[in-house]
């Protein structure tokens, strides 16, 4: 339980953690996003699925997955971004590389014509020890998948679609761009900034790092739920997302936090609704992380009441996943009891 | 795979527009065609064959490139789809000085990084920070020190190793006894960046030695640049042990990147390379070499024994 004097500790460290970073509460005053830009579904559908373990028949789960939603893959050039921003040995920074290849897999007996595995590093820009060490690489020979580094890809300048910072245009890179569809496949971890990083904010990994550096310094300073939501909401392809829960993040994520085995991959079409899914998983309140909550208003549903489940009932799979101290205010547990 | 033929391989990949792209079919960008033009030179220089005729050809058209490219400021641009000027003036500046039709625009290029400062917390953030007990601040006294201060990837950021020696090799290798006290003083600000940024363990990662009270661990590459960048300091505890992290990390990390950047820094300290560079010479002709301009590039330059492509002296 967190009592009042702790919520409201936390919630002082969260406003100091946001003035760090300029542009966290919003560089522009008035509307950030025009409502006749956007237009969502009443409701999203999301899918829980147990995996119990990597070693687990994966592709035949996402396949399952992807059954549930109709997807037309036939003839699709397909770009899987999984999550690869730094290696450690003793940690489980990573989207598994077997999930990924049996995403690889899936996609391509559901007729995709092509399917291409991409991601920018945030912090390192040694693409061949990474893939090397995290095992991607096995995995890319076994399936014959091509790599794409997003970091040196050509990239090309977008306007934004939002206001939520003052970056003006995004230079997104375009094998991102030239793709029927873009799947989002991050690790379920907590975060020490963010609370959490799921589907949305896995999407910094697509900025290439030629133009925003290593690590992707700029939006930071523009704000990271800003950057998050001003990303979502500018990338036009058409997006799945696909997230590793079978061995989770808690604590210090996204690098230093301790392994969680959750045992599930979440999917779904709204990257709001599939992060907002894993935030509740996690116990970890939506409605109180920056980026979910600007997002819910525009771009996606994060309210429960408006989230489909149509996989595995989500109280089975609950957990309770730790965050840093000052972002103890995002947890569920009630913030309000003595008052 | 000898020298040459990667020189064959990188000059076989230029651009009509003679730039290179970071890798083949690419457009070309600032980064890859300053390595691209560093690469070349050596060969240019040294062969009048035929061939090096057209090696110094290309790496003249490489050269016209960057020249283009300047802005009106000074710096240089990611490329031509990205035009703000950033991190990668240090890379060209490097690439042009010593060219008889690159002096004005390394001078240019000169005044630009001189100007470029890195982005750190407001002073706002720095009294709190300060007043708030050892247990509770978010920011370490070397990310609150304003003495401290390297050069930005991107204009109005923090600062970070690897663009911060870029700048310092290129503003070492164009000063000269009459420089400035202001290019002076840059350098030394600069350096400070470097040497207050090591990890706990020795080493340097992209910037960041600890987040949140937690270590980070060493990179090989920015480790390496972040030893080119202090070679004329001369061996101090901080190269002591950045040399010692950076052969440490070498028992794990082979790639090719990891390897050809070992040779160019430790061969700066007159270490014995040799073995990293049969090592290299051997893993150049398998069959997954990498296509990246930028490693080519440098596998390269390490390959090249008579070369020390990034060594600077005291004055310049």
């Amino acid at each position: 339980m967190v009592d009042r004097r702790r919520f409201l500790k936390a919630s002082a460290g969260l406003a100091l953690t946001a003035a760090h970073l300029p542009g966290c509460r919003g560089e522009h005053q008035g509307p950030r996003w025009d409502p006749e830009a956007f237009a969502k579904r009443p409701t999203s559908p999301v899918a829980v699925l147990p995996a119990s373990s990597y070693q687990a028949p994966l592709s035949e789960t996402i396949r399952r997955g992807l059954g549930l939603f109709g997807l037309d893959l036939r003839g699709r050039r397909v770009v899987l971004k999984p999550n690869l921003v730094e290696f450690d040995p003793r940690g489980v920074v990573n989207t598994h590389p077997l999930l990924v290849g049996a995403a690889v897999e899936a996609f391509r007996e559901l007729g995709a014509q092509r399917v291409t595995v991409a991601e920018g590093p945030g912090h390192r820009r040694d693409t061949e020890y990474l893939l090397e060490a995290s095992g991607l690489r096995e995995v890319l020979a076994d399936t014959g998948a091509s790599y794409v580094d997003l970091n040196i890809d050509a990239a090309r300048g977008v306007a934004t679609r939002s206001r939520f910072t003052s970056l003006g245009r995004l230079y997104l890179p375009e094998t991102v761009l030239a793709a029927d569809l873009l799947v989002s496949m991050p690790k379920l971890k907590t975060h020490h900034w963010a609370a959490v990083t799921l589907s949305m904010k896995n999407l910094f990994g697509i900025m290439p790092g030629t133009v925003y550096g290593w690590p992707k310094n700029p939006l930071h300073w523009a704000g990271i739920d800003n950057s998050i939501v001003e990303i979502n909401a500018t990338l036009q392809v058409p997006r799945f997302n696909i997230v590793d829960g079978i061995v989770g993040m808690e604590g210090d994520g996204p690098i230093q936090g301790e392994p969680k085995a959750s045992g599930i991959v979440v999917m779904g079409p709204d990257a709001v609704a599939v992060d907002a899914t894993c935030a509740r998983l996690m116990s970890i309140l939506p409605e109180r992380i920056g980026y979910l909550r600007e997002a819910d208003a525009f771009l996606g549903n994060a309210g429960e009441d408006r989230i489909e489940l149509v996989g595995e009932p989500l109280e089975a799979y609950r957990q309770d996943y730790q965050v840093v101290e000052h972002l103890a205010g995002v947890k569920e547990a009630a913030p309000f009891s003595d008052s | 795979m000898m020298t040459e033929e990667i020189t064959t391989q990188i000059e076989s990949t230029q651009n009509p527009d003679g730039g290179w792209g970071s890798r083949p079919d690419l457009p070309s960008t600032t980064e890859a065609t300053a390595l691209a033009v560093l690469a070349l030179d050596p060969l240019a220089g040294q062969d009048p064959s035929t061939a090096s005729g057209e090696v110094r050809g290309a790496a003249d058209s490489g050269v016209r490139w960057l020249i283009a490219r300047q802005k009106q400021d000074g710096g240089w641009p990611v490329s031509d789809e990205v035009p703000e000027p950033g991190w990668m003036t240090g890379l060209a500046l490097l690439a042009l000085k010593g060219r008889a039709s690159g002096v004005e625009a390394v001078s240019k290029g000169s005044r630009w990084l001189l100007r470029e400062e890195s982005r750190g917390p407001s002073w706002r953030v720095r009294i709190v920070q300060r007043l708030l007990p050892q247990e509770r601040r978010t920011l370490t006294a070397r990310e609150l020190d304003p003495d401290l201060s390297g050069w930005p990837w991107v204009s109005g950021s923090f600062h970070w190793i690897e663009p911060t020696a870029y700048a310092l090799l290129a503003l070492k290798s164009v000063r000269d006894a009459g420089s400035p006290g202001r290019m002076q003083e840059r350098i030394r600000k600069g350096e400070g960046m470097i040497l207050h940024g090591s990890c706990t363990q020795g080493g340097w990662n992209h910037g960041a030695p600890e987040v949140l009270g937690k270590e980070l661990w060493p990179y090989p590459d920015t480790t390496a640049w972040a030893l080119m960048a202090l070679q004329d300091l001369g061996r101090r505890e901080e190269t002591i042990r950045g040399i010692a992290a950076l052969e440490r990390m070498l028992e794990e990390n082979r790639s090719m990147l990891s390897l050809s950047l070992s040779v160019l820094s430790l061969q700066l300290y007159d270490l014995d390379v040799s073995q990293l560079r049969a090592e290299l010479a051997v893993r150049v002709g398998e069959e997954d070499f990498p296509d990246e301009t930028r490693v080519r590039a440098f596998v390269s330059l390490a390959l090249a024994e008579s070369v020390r492509p990034f060594q600077v002296t005291r004055n310049g």
